[in-house]
């Protein structure tokens, strides 16, 4: 198991190893900007390897690890909304995107009733009103629901 | 002094004055509550409404705002492993896991009045010994920070109950999150990849969100963790407070922790954020039972909550003696002064006294107001435990985008918390923790920055961190926290064959 | 009769066209955000949301500021380059983000594109000193750092903004050389002085609460004029250095934005400086109200930069 790990970070610290050798490594009086990303990515390195050894001294088996639990959709379901949110959240605007997301979510991933559901959708968006806008005066993202929103 | 004292609380007491520390103190809470949602910009949005208020009521109403963030943002974090602010971080490690033992109540409780006792010693600390205290904070030049960063890292591996070498190597990690962004002294970008986002580095709250909040949702629903729930059995008075052995086990902390919040408080450049950090890796350090961190006890609740509040009120300290903000809230509260035309500074005990003790008497009459008002809300609080997972994980997610949205009313950092989820959720399956790393990541600039500034100072002699007494001294401390393990093995192996010799 | 309809559709036509165009003439018919670059609570900030308030009741329109801190600004011009030339998003940057961002590191936008509108104000810039320094003059310090070569820092709120332009000009004008300590904020830097590690502070508006209350000495604004809350603060011109630095607070929109909304902007932005809330920030702050209208302020910028790149070049800074 940890060779995955171990060999995931490794390949990270080399990453970080040729982004830093494109800045600066030492300045006038002493370290510079690539300086710390390239002690860095050296020592991430070595850890990782250290890891990678230590699996195999210790014997670790290389089975595959059940990263996914017996509910496989369920995760990359809610994985994928959640992404979406973050995505579509400036065209949609919050309100629609709200709504959206969480009949999804409740109907159709955990299978909630439709009683549940709206009202569970009405009671977010009534507080998010509520405290955001109002009370808060966050800026929530309106999209095309901007001509119904006048802040205050 | 003491009549100043008594004017000053003639002042807070006020009621006028106390309906505004109630405002302020309710809207901190709330602010708290909601993770991301930065007071800094809520006082910033209740500024202008405190031009009509004189200055002392417009800054107890603002101060309030302060410190009940710092109450607000331990609710999410125990019950929802999400941490409010990023002081708040540290109670998520076994504040959550007390809530998922029944123990949720208990947690919020010591919370709360581990914050009040915090708070209450740090107002204290304020009144006596404020002035001197504050020359010694600027005596911190960069060499000592640095060696106070590294003597803070050192404490990274307390933090974490699975292998130090894992420790250690997420530790790593989050250093390397923390150069994301522009360098610190030259300004130049660093591993952004070009992106806009990315220009201002890795913000803590999405990234605290991502690998706790939303980690944990993802880890419920993925299944294999059986969705015991967190439904506390009952909402009896005597389940919600702590035990007898809970309340004698966080006397320690609370007393280690208040001084040690205090201090760091003072400090420029947000001590108050290292404060939770150091105390929960003090608390393990000299617990008798350090293995037991992690899966939920009070020590490493009080110690921490404590240690925020206080730091709080240490932050407080520069402000008004020296008019110098550490962090965005108290530059705020800064801000509010000069346009009421008072200026915090040396001067204000004789030009202004009024102000001075009105406001720190306050901050006594906001403390209590919350642990007032708090304590009985745990109860009802607690219910949140009782919405059943499959409707409290999108509610989790959406408090989530809300908190990383606000932040800077960018929907990108949304999607960067949701790949730290991702993060966080591996993280857990493949047995590493999250708590080193994001340490590591708080600490890493401030170490780079101050250590370049040091070597700035010196032309680039590296004896500068030896010879400043304060910075040698925080070496050695570190140097003796790296050893000591090793040199305790050694004693008793020492110990060990001169027994057998005997 | 069949020209007749034609012409009868076409006068139609031209009617609602009119009609249309009279309606935009009626700019603003929304609500209108200023995007700030900086944090809440600071100058920039806090002076925009006046001007907002004021103009809200001007404009008969809501006008919001939305902060976008980061990157020096960099996120907020960002934002504003993604919004519709149309007068409805409009953002608050000082003058450094033209003349020393956008050279010194490279923006992914080009921040000579954006329409300029106005300018409302000149940040307040001092270089000061701990009181018990023993230098009481700009000659002082300059005669000391002469005599002490490699010696002497200056702490400087961050790496590359307008503070440290003027020190970088003296630098080259009197063969001098300082090292500038970058902190993350006015209050570290200011702290650094009063701690004894720097000498000196050269920043924005951290230090004039100190040197109004004793704990600091200004030595020097770099100003054209003296500042009106410090009129005991000579300009560094007056000392006898020639050296003149203005950072301004300056308005402007994303590029194409129409000159008649340019105007009406323009015109709302400088009544709203009348305001007693606005004047109150101000003098908090000890920013100077000044008001440029958009050909001014283009002109103002553009000078300045053209002053300002063959020193970054001698120095090193850039390269051609």
């Amino acid at each position: 198991m940890d060779y995955i790990s171990g060999g995931a970070l490794f390949l990270f610290a080399l990453l970080l190893f040729f982004q830093a050798r494109t800045l600066t490594i030492w300045g006038e009086f002493g370290p510079s900007s690539g300086f710390f990303p390239l002690i860095l990515a050296l020592l991430l390195g070595l850890l990782s390897l250290a890891i990678i050894i230590r699996a195999w001294l210790q014997n670790h088996s290389i089975q595959k690890i059940k990263i996914l639990g017996p509910k496989k959709r369920k995760f990359f379901l809610y994985l994928a909304l959640f992404f979406a949110f973050g995505f579509f959240l400036k065209t949609i605007g919050y309100f629609l995107m709200l709504v959206a997301f969480l009949a999804f979510i409740l109907k159709f991933v955990e299978k909630q009733s439709w009683k549940t559901t709206l009202g569970i959708i009405a009671i977010s968006a009534a507080v998010s009103y509520f405290l955001f806008v109002n009370f808060l005066s966050v800026p929530l993202p309106e999209g095309p629901l901007s001509l119904l929103f006048v802040p205050k | 002094m003491l009549d100043s004292i008594l004017t000053g609380f003639s002042i807070s007491l006020s009621l006028n004055n106390i309906f505004y520390a109630l405002i302020g103190t309710i809207v901190g809470t709330v602010v708290g509550i909601l993770p991301g949602l930065g007071p800094g910009a809520t006082i910033a949005l209740l500024l202008p409404l405190t031009f009509k208020l004189n200055v002392t009521s417009a800054i107890i109403m603002l101060a309030g705002i302060y410190y009940g963030v710092a109450y607000g943002g331990t609710l999410t974090s125990v019950l929802m492993n999400i941490p409010g602010e990023s002081c708040t971080v540290v109670t998520c490690i076994d504040g959550y896991q007390m809530a998922k033992k029944g123990r949720a109540g208990a947690a919020l409780s010591i919370a709360a009045i581990g914050s009040f006792i915090g708070s209450t010693v740090g107002v204290i600390g304020i009144m006596l010994v404020a002035p001197p205290l504050a020359s010694i904070a600027l005596t911190f030049g960069a060499a000592e920070y640095t060696s106070l960063m590294i003597a803070g890292l050192t404490l990274v591996t307390y933090l974490s109950s699975k292998s130090p070498l894992k420790s250690i190597t997420m530790a790593a990690v989050g250093l390397i999150l923390g150069c994301v962004g522009l360098d610190p002294i030259e300004g130049n970008e660093r591993l952004t990849f070009g992106s806009v986002t990315l220009l201002d580095g890795i913000n803590i709250v999405p990234l605290a969100m991502g690998l706790f909040g939303i980690g944990e949702v993802l880890t419920m629903v993925e299944g294999s963790v059986e969705e015991t729930g967190l439904v506390q059995s009952s909402v009896k008075l005597r389940n919600l407070l702590p035990t007898r052995q809970e309340w004698k086990d966080s006397i320690g902390p609370i007393c280690r922790a208040t001084p040690l919040g205090f201090f760091l408080g003072i400090l420029p450049g947000g001590g108050a954020n290292l404060a939770s950090f150091i105390s929960y890796g003090l608390e393990k350090r000299v617990s008798k039972h350090p293995e037991k961190f992690g899966t939920g006890i009070i020590e490493g609740v009080a110690g921490p909550e404590t240690a925020n509040n206080s730091g709080t009120a240490g932050a407080f300290i520069p402000l008004l003696t020296l008019g110098l903000p550490f962090n965005v809230i108290t530059a705020l509260l800064l801000a509010a002064f000069m346009v009421h035309g008072v200026t915090p500074g040396p001067m204000i005990l004789k030009k202004s006294p009024e102000v001075f003790w009105g406001v720190v008497t306050s901050m006594y009459v906001g403390n209590f107001m919350l642990l007032v008002l708090n304590l009985p809300l745990i109860g009802l609080f607690i219910n949140i435990l009782r919405i059943p997972y499959p409707i409290l994980s999108p509610l989790i997610g959406v408090i989530c985008f809300i908190g990383a949205f606000s932040l800077s009313n960018n929907a990108m950092d949304i999607v960067v918390m949701v790949f730290f989820g991702l993060l966080g959720y591996l993280m857990r399956k493949f047995e590493y923790d999250a708590a080193p790393l994001i340490l590591a990541y708080v600490l890493g600039p401030m170490l780079e920055r101050s250590l370049r500034q040091a070597l700035m100072y010196s032309n680039g002699s590296l004896g500068i961190f030896i010879t400043r007494p304060i910075s040698a001294v925080l070496l050695s401390i570190a140097l003796l926290s790296i050893l000591s393990p090793v040199l305790k093995m050694a004693f008793q192996n020492i110990k060990k064959t001169l027994s057998h010799r005997a | 009769m069949k020209m007749r309809v034609l012409t009868q559709w076409l006068l139609v036509m031209a009617l609602t066209f009119s009609l249309g165009a009279t309606a935009d003439a009626v700019f603003p018919t929304k609500p209108i955000t200023i995007l700030c670059g900086a944090a809440a609570g600071g100058s920039t900030d806090l002076t925009a949301r006046m001007l907002a308030k004021a103009m809200t009741e001007i404009l008969k329109q809501p006008v919001v500021v939305e902060d976008k801190p980061g990157g020096g600004g960099f996120v907020a011009n960002s934002e504003l380059f993604r919004a519709a030339p149309d007068g409805y998003t409009v953002i608050v940057n000082a003058s450094s983000l033209y003349n020393l961002a956008s050279f010194l590191r490279k923006p992914s936008f080009d921040p000579w594109k954006e329409t300029p509108i106005m300018s409302y104000g000149i940040y307040p810039f001092t270089l000061a000193v701990k009181s018990d320094a023993p230098w009481k003059t700009v000659k002082d310090f300059i005669g000391y750092i002469k005599q002490n070569p490699g010696k002497v820092s200056l702490s400087t709120s961050n790496p590359d903004s307008m503070e440290n332009l003027p020190i970088w000009m003296l630098e080259e004008k009197e063969k001098i050389s300082v090292k500038l300590v970058p902190y993350e904020g006015g209050a570290p830097a200011v702290a650094a002085v009063l701690g004894g590690h720097a000498q000196a502070f050269t920043g924005v508006a951290e230090a004039i609460p100190h040197i109004r209350d004793g704990s600091m000495r200004g030595l020097a604004t770099y100003l054209g004029e003296r500042m009106p809350g410090l009129p005991d603060l000579p300009t560094l011109k007056e000392s006898g250095y020639d050296v003149v630095v203005e950072s301004r607070l300056a308005v402007y929109g994303p590029p194409g934005v129409p000159p008649e909304v340019v105007k009406i902007l323009q015109e709302a932005f400088r009544k709203a400086m009348d305001s007693p809330e606005f004047k109150k920030v101000c003098q908090s702050f000890e920013v100077t109200p000044s008001f440029m209208d958009s050909a001014q302020i283009d002109r103002y910028h553009r000078d300045l930069a053209a002053k300002t790149k063959p020193i970054l070049i001698k120095l090193g800074k850039i390269k051609e």
